[in-house]
């Protein structure tokens, strides 16, 4: 049925098997480098694997819309950046959080966030209810948000000068 | 006497209610529509959380089959994907062409027109808010309460008393969620001072869902899907009163006619009412007709019929809408707290802020927004989307958003006209809107003054998320054919009859002659009723 090898976790085994019912995947490198993508983006979201259903969904998006997304070199750099691991998707999505809130890495991650938030378990992780004491949340805010201060600085260190190198780079071309 | 039958065109909010009452009367209609359908919504026992568990394919049901109610980073910053289970309301009709310029509109060919789509606002225009039309609250009283008892409104008498008179047949409104409690709590400490140093009033929304059960309705079991399509009928939308009268044997309703244009004899006498259907030409005898598709149709076909049979190209001054801007706020008290889903998700709470000229008051709306989707706000947060969506869990449970509704006035600059295009005589509508010159100084005023009242209210509004609707989002259109008591043409009389034609007839929000700060459906079903009840 399902052309890629996709890993899933026991708990999700429910959905996974609704989604075995449905079209296949293409097994292609287009396809294997979205599914790397939806792993790491969706575990760094959320904690969790994505099942075969979110990565179906994310897939779907790509094949429909892929063309329409934004596609500079600082947009592929980040992507394929943010794909290798949940620490570099952190620091990319600290960076495009304030300087290319409308690039292509964003537009991913709110296309899986509005993917995630509609099925379960993951609806949990976007907009399920806080459940601890309201001083150990504000702790954690307040400890997300520093580390949030942290991470913008060092992405910034990092993908700055890349992202206005290929400012630059443009400006320079569109002269020319 | 005629014995040709009453011809109504639209089955919106005014062509069911002004249909319903001529049935009444005894009247032979014939009701004509395009008539999109949409479907039934799914599991009906299952709450909202319930929902994306049990369905097969959520994304498809919440996002749409091609995302199209996704929100993406480059979206003009709109706080809802609409939901795709209502998309078949704003689906075009295909001959309808037009262009606009400054106005953003939306149409509906759906069975039940726009009010499929609407959030259930039901609030009385007061004398002040009539003081430009031809009969005042106490003329129009009556028609509210048989509304009211028809659809089934929930309301009370409160603060807001003053901006929304109270008439007969509200039903106890709906249990509070925490978020309004809470807000209405705080109100009630703060009144004196909000009340004389804000001229704020806040009071209980008045919503077209039932509280009690009302015959085979039953009442709002706070399932929290609301935003998605009621699946138990309990918030109303005209398809509820297009399916009691369709069984009536007066009545003759055809659906998937496109209402091209009337034709009429030289002493003014509507004859004939033209229509396509499935690319066939079909003519129906009229006795009286009744437009009632909606300011913008009922206008292009009012213009086109003189266009057919003078080549004259006419131009329909005076469009109004509600510019409309969206402030999300939060409440302090309610942050980190579990947010509260199983309630009615529309408006709970309506604010009122007077002004000096009561036409210029305000009129905002609190949705809470607990079961909305989460990525169109999350993503508007200025940090990693991880840290934004972690900050919004911890504030959802405060998390509001007020609908403020500005006034509208007739302005020569804002019209309607045609456009040949086509060689068989076929004409796009072309829509100008020109802001009034003091729009951004209402606008920055208005925006002033709610956040100093959410302030006082112990509520944060982030001033970079307030978001000014385009003109023509607010949906509510009127004033082209207005009725005013001047010789000046195209007007209407006091029951929407055309001075042109003798026997043509507006039910619809064409002829009001202002727009008040207020979602208008109600009054369009009143003035439908009333029209029906006085002028036939």
């Amino acid at each position: 049925m399902v052309s890629l090898p996709i890993e899933t976790d026991t708990k999700d085994l429910h959905t996974a098997v609704r989604i075995d019912e449905s079209p296949v995947l293409p097994a292609d490198a287009s396809v294997q480098a979205l599914h790397q993508e939806c792993n790491v983006f969706c575990q760094y979201l959320t904690g969790q694997l994505p099942t075969l259903y979110v990565v179906r969904k994310y897939v779907d998006y790509h094949q429909m819309a892929d063309d329409k997304l934004p596609a500079t070199r600082i947009d592929r750099l980040l992507v394929a950046s943010a794909s290798r691991s949940k620490m570099l998707t952190w620091l990319v999505d600290s960076y495009t959080g304030l300087f290319l809130r409308q690039g292509r890495f964003r537009v991913k991650m709110v296309v899986l966030l509005a993917i995630l938030e509609c099925v379960p378990p993951f609806h949990e992780a976007a907009d399920g209810p806080i459940a601890v004491s309201r001083l150990r949340n504000l702790f954690s805010l307040s400890g997300e948000l520093a580390a949030y201060g942290v991470s913008l600085a060092a992405a910034t260190l990092l993908f700055g000068p890349l992202h206005a190198g290929d400012c630059i780079g443009r400006l320079m071309r569109k002269e020319s | 006497m005629n014995q040709d039958p009453v011809v109504v065109v639209g089955c919106g909010a005014s062509g069911v209610h002004f249909t319903s009452s001529l049935l009444d009367k005894g009247y032979q209609v014939v009701l004509l529509d395009v008539g999109h359908a949409g479907e039934q919504p799914p599991m009906p026992e299952s709450s909202f959380d319930e929902l994306k568990a049990r369905l097969d394919d959520p994304v498809q049901y919440f996002l749409g089959d091609n995302f199209e109610s996704m929100v993406a980073p480059d979206a003009d910053g709109e706080y809802y994907g609409f939901p795709p289970s209502k998309k078949y309301v704003f689906r075009r009709a295909p001959e309808l062409k037009l262009r606009s310029n400054g106005f953003s509109p939306l149409l509906s060919f759906a069975r039940g027109g726009l009010a499929q789509a609407w959030t259930g606002g039901c609030y009385p225009f007061s004398d002040d808010d009539l003081a430009e039309f031809p009969f005042g609250y106490r003329e129009l009283a009556p028609w509210y309460s048989t509304i009211a008892k028809r659809i089934g409104v929930s309301g009370t008498a409160d603060d807001l008393q003053q901006f929304l008179p109270v008439h007969d047949g509200l039903q106890q409104p709906v249990e509070l969620d925490e978020h309004s409690r809470c807000l209405l709590e705080c109100y009630d400490q703060n009144k004196a001072s909000l009340n004389q140093r804000y001229r704020c009033f806040l009071g209980r929304a008045r919503t077209a869902n039932l509280s009690a059960p009302m015959e085979d309705r039953s009442a709002c079991n706070h399932c929290g899907r609301c935003l998605w399509g009621c699946p138990t009928q309990s918030f109303y939308t005209p398809a509820i009163t297009l399916r009691k009268i369709l069984g009536h044997p007066n009545l003759r309703y055809l659906s998937g006619h496109y209402v091209t244009h009337f034709e009429y004899d030289d002493q003014g006498r509507v004859t004939q009412l033209v229509t396509r259907s499935r690319q066939e030409q079909a003519v129906f005898r009229v006795g009286a007709l009744v437009l009632a598709a909606g300011t913008l149709c009922s206008s292009k076909i009012y213009m086109d019929s003189i266009y057919q049979r003078t080549g004259q190209i006419p131009r329909l001054h005076g469009l109004m809408d509600n510019r409309q801007i969206m402030m999300p706020f939060v409440n302090r008290k309610l942050i980190g707290c579990v947010p509260d889903r199983s309630h009615y998700q529309y408006h709970q709470l309506a604010f009122a802020l007077a002004a000096d000229d009561p036409r210029d008051n305000i009129h905002a709306l609190v949705t809470t927004l607990s079961t909305a989707l989460v990525h169109p706000l999350v993503q508007r947060i200025p940090t990693s989307l991880r840290t934004a969506l972690r900050v919004f869990r911890n504030v959802r449970a405060g998390l509001g958003l007020l609908n403020v509704n500005l006034a509208d006035r007739r302005s020569e600059r804002n019209w309607l006209t045609l456009e040949p295009c086509g060689t068989d005589g076929q004409t796009r509508l072309v829509i100008q809107y020109v802001p009034h010159r003091d729009d951004r100084k209402r606008i920055t005023s208005a925006v002033r003054r709610v956040r100093k009242v959410l302030r006082k209210l112990k509520c944060i509004a982030p001033k970079r998320m307030t978001h000014i609707r385009p003109m023509g989002a607010g949906v509510h259109y009127a004033g082209t054919v207005p009725s005013i008591e001047e010789s000046a043409r195209p007007t209407t009389d006091s029951v929407g009859r055309c001075r042109d034609f003798e026997n043509l007839y507006f039910a619809d929000a064409t002829t009001f002659p202002s727009l008040p700060a207020k979602n208008l459906t109600f009054t369009l079903m009143a003035n439908a009723a009333r029209i029906a009840s006085l002028a036939f």
